[in-house]
């Protein structure tokens, strides 16, 4: 299976290829050893809101897409609207990203 | 100014109970579920945020320190319930423990992954994971160490004996683990199992070696067989560091510790046997730099044993043939061992020079005539008739390189070529060619008067022809005009000028006077004890064609016109100088083999009184005969020749003059200088002419003091000042 689900604390869900979500130390522990969420690709995210979780899913695949481009190309900023910035610095930590 | 509004996040890990002792006993289970292999069971996220939850509550510590005692408890269990010290399948079991310990390790230290990135940086404590491993080691591997290399050692010798995948595997996962763990500042591996590898492997190829009887040529392909069957297991099994440790190891055991065996029995062994293929294995082997410096040693000294044993013949009739034959014994003794450096695959530069330096010392050491047998040598050689000369005088550079006592080498070898070049016994092009071969190797100053010699004998050449032209020439006469610095004739101003028969006398003025034409303010002098004449005679039974010197063909023509003179009537009809007189009496009335004149008392005493007929009876068994001046016992004026003629002592003349005048050219510019590093100085510049030894510079500056050119220091005796 190349993709997770990601749910947040109010039940939204999130899909996810397999290959961003490793660039989350935290979720790449989850799915790669044999836990619950590895088998059912599914990963319940508790402490997350569906907003904080959008804007994570959103970075983590920019992530994936900027990661190996080289530092003189030209790679866009990541918008994080300020209102959001505490909440989102939270789950990064949570997050291990 | 305008106020952004940052949307205040819920409290995290607002759920749950928030009482460590109270959620501990939740992630304890869950750590023995994944030791257990239930992991799949285990909701990452749920313990992921209790730990979370904890550490965020500054239960870090707590936290840690449970772990810790959890990861114990189970490491414990683990070993009392699966190894035991004494199963032969201990280093099996282990590494299946390994596997599997390392894998819930990892799954615990993801769970734990927020107080490692938290707590554990903050406080400097050893990450989950690698506190797991410090405790697989002290709770594991630690109490059964020695069992485990003990095992380790016997796997490792049964697949030196007998190859077996299953066991290689083994060996190799044992090492990783054991590098996965660390002790001190390194990895246990490199603090506890290498060691002991080191000196189980140094004791397995001992007690091989001491088991098995070999040859040395046996040994030598035996022991390569097994270089090379551990180096193929060592780099499957362990790290490159302890391969080459092993290897060296080996060395030391198979090598080094058997060198007395192998390098003293086995090189000359080999060597005898020209078992070339064991000779190269034997360099290759010997890599360590002690060994190898052993065997060079070993290589020379057989050189020099073998070269010593080249016997001198004692041959006093012709004292060519003993020289010839060591020459040519060295030579074969120095391609035996090119042939040898050919076949040697390391190293070849300095093996090269090894064995020069063992020639050399043999060349200049042992051997005392080198510099005379070698210029014997060359000559038979130049004045042979044989085919492929060229190669022969090029394989005798090779000693020539090698010599040091090149200043005597010189003389002898101008004087023979002198004799070859003017009774034209060689080959004009062959000595040019060698001439040149010298040239290349130590310069132009060394060859330029014997270039000089040559050019005499081209330039004389153009005269004859000239002098032909120009002149009647009644016999077939043949003048080489010699410039004098260039030949080794000494005291041509003694040359007296004798009395010739007429027809020469004309013909030496007529070219005096040819030669005085091109030539305006140059002195021609006669050489005529260099010259000499072939003079054809009837006898009362047959025809002979003679050849003889000069002076004594002059005392034959004069009885021509004279049926019996005397000593004195000879000398005042020649005016040829008594000593030379009576030698060449002698030679051409004494011994019976030349004895064309009679003479009367027949006694060996050449006396001023004593009647010379000429001797009609005289036979021979060749149609041509060369009468040679013969050298008289007890002519003491030849002594005194001699001696001066004898290249070794003008040599040893020639190198006081020269080290005396180097000591003082060294001496003036900086005055004053140290007798080691003035000894240095003149060394280098003698270098192509012979070995500068300490006795001869000591000798040369207790001469200087005497004649007051150099001054000792009054304190320190080693350093000398320049007299102006």
């Amino acid at each position: 299976m190349s993709e997770v689900k990601l749910i947040s604390r109010d039940q939204q869900e999130f899909t996810l290829s397999n290959e961003a979500a490793v660039l989350s130390p935290m979720l790449k522990g989850m799915i790669s050893r044999k836990f619950a969420e590895g088998q059912e690709h599914e990963i319940r995210l508790t402490e997350i809101s569906s907003e904080a979780l959008r804007l994570v899913v959103n970075y983590l695949e920019y992530l994936q897409k900027y990661q190996d481009c080289a530092e003189d190309e030209d790679i866009p900023e990541f918008e994080v609207p300020t209102e959001m910035s505490l909440e989102l610095l939270l789950a990064a930590d949570y997050l291990n990203i | 100014m305008f106020k952004v509004k940052i949307r205040s996040p819920r409290a995290f890990n607002s759920q749950g109970a928030t009482e460590f002792n109270d959620q501990w006993p939740f992630l304890e289970k869950a750590i023995f579920e994944i030791f257990d292999g239930r992991t799949h069971q285990l909701s990452f996220e749920k313990l992921y945020n209790v730990v979370y939850g904890m550490v965020l509550r500054r239960n870090g510590a707590e936290l840690y320190e449970n772990v810790r005692a959890t990861l114990r408890s189970l490491m414990i269990a683990a070993r009392t319930g699966e190894l035991a010290r004494n199963d032969p399948d201990l280093l099996e079991k282990l590494v299946k423990v390994w596997e599997k310990q390392c894998e819930s390790l990892q799954a615990v230290s993801d769970v734990m992954m927020y107080l490692d990135r938290v707590f554990c940086k903050e406080n400097r404590q050893l990450l989950i994971f690698d506190m797991g491993l410090e405790l697989f080691r002290d709770e594991i591997v630690k109490p059964l160490n020695g069992s485990v290399k003990r095992l380790f050692i016997e796997n490792l010798n049964e697949v030196r004996l007998q190859r077996s995948e299953a066991k290689l595997r083994l060996l190799k996962s044992t090492v990783s683990i054991l590098e996965s763990l660390s002790k001190d500042d390194d990895t246990y591996y490199v603090k506890e199992l290498e060691p002991h590898i080191l000196t189980e492997t140094t004791n397995y190829y001992d007690n091989f070696v001491k088991s098995h009887r070999y040859t040395p040529s046996q040994y030598l392909s035996q022991i390569r067989e097994l270089f090379e069957l551990e180096n193929q297991l060592d780099t499957e099994i362990l790290n490159k560091d302890t391969t080459v440790k092993v290897r060296n190891a080996m060395k030391d055991v198979l090598i080094t510790k058997n060198s007395s065996f192998i390098i003293d029995q086995g090189l000359p062994a080999i060597i005898e046997a020209e078992d070339l293929e064991s000779l190269s294995l034997l360099f290759e082997l010997c890599e360590k730099s002690s060994d190898r410096a052993n065997l060079l040693k070993t290589l020379s000294k057989r050189i020099i044993d073998e070269g010593s044993a080249i016997k001198v013949e004692d041959n006093l009739k012709k004292r060519a043939i003993p020289a010839i034959k060591w020459v040519l014994q060295v030579l074969r003794l120095k391609e035996k061992y090119n042939g040898i450096l050919s076949a040697i695959g390391q190293d070849k530069l300095k093996t090269a020079s090894s064995v020069d330096a063992a020639f050399s010392l043999l060349l200049n050491h042992h051997h005392k005539k080198t510099a005379e047998f070698l210029s014997t040598y060359i000559d038979s050689v130049l004045r042979s008739a044989e085919e492929s000369r060229v190669p022969l005088l090029d394989e005798a550079i090779g000693i020539f390189k090698l010599l040091k006592d090149k200043d005597v080498f010189e003389k002898i070898y101008k004087q023979q070529l002198s004799k070859r070049l003017l009774q034209d016994r060689s080959q004009l092009e062959l000595e040019k060619h060698m001439i040149e071969k010298m040239k290349q190797e130590i310069g132009a100053s060394f060859t330029s008067k014997m270039e000089g010699m040559i050019r005499d004998l081209l330039i004389s050449k153009g005269y004859e022809k000239k002098f032909r032209q120009d002149y009647t020439v009644p016999v077939n006469f043949k003048a080489n005009v010699l410039t004098t610095t260039c030949w080794p004739f000494r005291n041509t101003d003694s040359f007296q000028d004798i009395q010739l028969p007429e027809t020469l006398e004309r013909l030496k003025l007529d070219f005096e006077n040819f030669f005085i034409k091109s030539h305006t303010g140059r002195t021609l002098r006669w050489a005529y004890h260099l010259g000499s004449m072939d003079i054809g005679c009837q006898f009362a039974k047959d025809y002979y064609v003679i050849s003889m010197s000069v002076y004594a063909a002059t005392v034959l023509l004069l009885f021509e016109t004279h049926s019996q003179l005397t000593t004195e009537e000879i000398a005042d009809l020649t005016c040829i100088p008594s000593e030379e007189l009576t030698r060449q009496l002698f030679s051409i009335s004494v011994p019976p083999k030349t004895r064309i004149l009679k003479k009367r008392p027949m006694n060996k005493n050449i006396a001023p009184t004593d009647i010379f007929t000429f001797n009609h009876d005289f036979t021979a068994a060749t149609k041509a005969i060369k009468i040679s001046t013969v050298f008289m016992k007890g002519d003491s004026s030849l002594q005194g020749l001699s001696s001066l003629q004898n290249p070794i002592q003008e040599a040893m003349e020639d190198r006081k003059l020269l080290i005396d005048a180097l000591v003082v050219r060294e001496l003036k510019v900086p005055r004053s200088i140290k007798e080691r590093d003035l000894f240095v100085k003149v060394q280098t510049k003698l270098a192509n002419k012979f070995e500068l030894s300490p006795k001869l510079l000591s000798e040369s500056l207790a001469r200087l003091i005497d004649r007051e050119y150099v001054q000792r220091d009054s304190e320190d005796t080693a350093c000398y000042h320049y007299l102006p």
